[in-house]
């Protein structure tokens, strides 16, 4: 199939279009894998779970959610 | 009820006498009708309770209906977590909500962390006697 029908069609795309599609094949396998992206950006990155601060404050966030559903 | 509960440290290689001994609590986790009896390591440097993959299966919780992506550093950083709500019972204390951070990481360990078992619970550590001792704040 790849070589039949793809690949042609795949040819026809534009170099951006080609990076696009690129771009979205890692994030697909990366996605089946469970990985998740390397950060790109320039942002500091939590380097364990002793600073893993934002995921602590959306799981807080997530309880309160809950205890207003429960108790209103 | 007793208000505080003394528990032994764990020995995880016996090779390292005292060393290798560090403080895993036993309960058990529900989720809706499914339970799991585990031990949880208490971790007083993670900021977040960690729940290892196969064990939200076991308790039926299905990866693709969890929605909240929840960002881990560390080692744990390569690996997708998602956000996951459970029904803790330890020893004789009333039970209590723990949320966790379930990752896709199958040999993670299961981490009892600030949010938010040290949360709801408070903890003394006594290593010289290789016990802890924890106390329910909600009594």
């Amino acid at each position: 199939m790849l070589n039949t029908q793809i690949a042609p069609l795949i040819r026809q795309l534009s170099h951006s279009e080609k990076l696009l599609l690129l771009n979205l094949l890692v994030a697909e396998l990366l996605d089946e894998s469970g990985l998740v992206p390397l950060p790109v950006e320039n942002k500091p990155v939590s380097q364990g779970l002793h600073d893993s601060f934002e995921a602590a404050d959306i799981l807080s966030k997530l309880l309160a959610e809950k205890k207003e559903l429960v108790h209103g | 009820m007793a208000d505080k509960l003394r528990f032994a440290f764990t020995a995880v290689d016996i090779s390292f006498g005292a060393l290798g001994m560090l403080p895993y609590l036993p309960l058990v986790l529900t989720s809706q009708s499914q339970s799991v009896s585990v031990s949880g390591l208490l971790d007083t440097g993670s900021t977040v309770n960690v729940l290892p993959y196969e064990i939200g299966l076991e308790l039926g919780a299905v990866w693709e209906n969890q929605r909240i992506s929840v960002p881990l550093g560390g080692n744990l950083a390569r690996f997708e977590a998602r956000a996951l709500l459970l029904t803790a019972d330890i020893a004789q204390f009333p039970s209590v909500e723990l949320a966790f951070a379930w990752t896709r990481d199958r040999n993670a360990p299961l981490i009892l962390g600030h949010m938010n078992f040290f949360i709801t619970f408070d903890v003394c550590f006594y290593r010289s006697e290789l016990m802890f001792e924890i106390s329910s704040k909600m009594l």
